[in-house]
């Protein structure tokens, strides 16, 4: 089932972000994308997320789509000028991949080549007016293409803006929302009320709103996000919790079980699952998030989660 | 009269390492100490400690590489470890990203420059 039918459907879909490789040997990749197959409704492949080098996301996002995974490709504004954008999705369009999450890039200064040069020749809008232009057949100097691609468009939302910067933001999501943008994956964010007004928004415009939940682990990651990624809040409250707690590991699924079942309660379509390299804990997260729904006494536990493996075509 | 707590402190500057060590001996803790990565690794590897506080940037082999390999070896995964580091008000001069900090299995984290005293009290807590 496309990603797009998903996401407008009743279901709630558990994406999760699948870092690529960092070098050329794709098994661990593969086989933890097959094991997750019958949990999660499909994949996010980033774009060298937080500026450290792993192959590209259009190698690694083509490797899930030839085995039939519904993957959403990160295509960021930072590394590549408009030649190569544009060839990028052209090549992921005929590829199969029709799902891109246009996004500006974490500075290289943050990366493994904090030396590594910025190109940044598109911003974000101009991503998004290039493919829409692409889709009418046309390429950004008007010159005619061969076969016009088709794509689902998706472009970032931060979920954690202040009260002084949320209108700011909600004006950037009306204007992506004109220009052809139908999704938003969001900042992570570990409080479903910080996406209420951005979801009123995206329900009057018929789009749909994915937030990034980030899977923790560890009572030092959570420390280390709270201190020093500033794009990510992460509550006072969180960390008494897990200090508090006899089984850390346990606490932090348990957490991050929560954190989806609130934005599902919200209304929003699904979740990114941010995994920071612990894919293999996703089935034990989802497990206990129907175990904290069933135990609400929830109608039906929930929407019910698409599953790749539920809606395979064969 | 039960035995001491041990903990292994693994740091390549001496004199922080000295005042971290007198804090937590005066806290009731018998303290052990390493200078390097790989020195750190080999004395946990001959009498494990019950906890660890490590540095990030060290010789030899840095602490998320000793932190990582501990965490992944069941032996020693059950240790609680204190990451410190410096790295992240460094980020842009070094070559570690926050997707370092932030993938991170240590069991706490503290930022450099570290408060003996903030030292102590999360070694408590993972001790306890």
């Amino acid at each position: 089932m496309r990603l797009m039918n998903l996401l407008n459907s009743d279901s709630f879909s558990i994406i999760v972000e699948m870092k690529p490789p960092k070098g050329v040997d794709v098994s661990d990749f593969l086989l933890t994308a097959k094991k997750l197959k019958w949990d999660v409704s499909g994949f996010l492949v980033p774009d060298m997320s937080q500026a450290v080098l792993w192959m590209s996301a259009l190698g690694a996002s083509f490797l899930l789509a030839s085995k039939g995974f519904p993957v959403i490709m990160e295509m960021g504004c930072r590394d590549r000028n408009r030649l190569a954008l544009q060839a990028d999705l052209l090549s992921a369009a005929a590829c199969g991949i029709e799902n891109i999450l246009v996004s500006g890039g974490v500075e290289t200064r943050y990366g493994d080549h904090p030396e590594a040069a910025t190109v940044a020749d598109l911003g974000v809008m101009e991503l998004v007016s290039a493919a829409a232009g692409l889709e009418k057949g046309r390429d950004m100097s008007g010159g005619e293409i061969k076969g016009s691609p088709r794509f689902f468009l998706g472009a970032e939302l931060s979920a954690g803006v202040s009260e002084k910067d949320l209108d700011r933001e909600m004006a950037a999501m009306e204007k992506k929302l004109d220009a052809g943008v139908r999704f938003f994956v969001t900042t992570p964010v570990f409080d479903a009320q910080k996406l209420a007004p951005f979801m009123d928004l995206a329900r009057k415009r018929s789009a749909k709103i994915l937030p990034r939940v980030v899977m923790l682990r560890s009572l030092g990651m959570a420390r280390y996000i709270q201190r020093h990624m500033e794009h990510i809040h992460l509550p006072e409250e969180t960390i008494a919790r897990l200090m508090a707690s006899g089984d850390r590991e346990r606490e932090c699924a348990r957490i991050t079980a929560e954190t989806i079942n609130a934005m599902e309660e919200l209304g929003s379509a699904g979740v990114i699952l941010e995994t920071f390299g612990s894919e293999s804990r996703v089935p034990e997260v989802l497990s206990l998030r129907r175990e904290l729904l069933a135990a609400s006494g929830e109608d039906g536990a929930g929407r019910e989660e698409s599953s790749w493996g539920k809606y395979r075509t064969a | 009269m039960a035995d001491k707590k041990r903990i292994l402190v693994v740091d390549d500057e001496p004199d922080f390492s000295n005042i971290v060590k007198s804090y937590l001996e005066k806290e009731g803790f018998a303290v052990e100490q390493a200078f390097d990565g790989a020195e750190g690794l080999a004395k946990v590897k001959a009498n494990p400690p019950d906890a660890i506080v490590l540095d990030v940037m060290m010789p030899e082999k840095d602490g998320y590489a000793v932190c990582a390999e501990l965490k992944h070896d069941k032996k020693y995964q059950g240790i609680p470890i204190l990451l410190l580091t410096a790295v992240a008000s460094h980020v842009s001069s070094t070559r570690y990203s926050h997707y370092d900090g932030a993938s991170t299995e240590a069991d706490d984290y503290l930022p450099k420059p570290a408060d003996a005293k903030q030292i102590t009290e999360s070694i408590k807590m993972l001790v306890r």
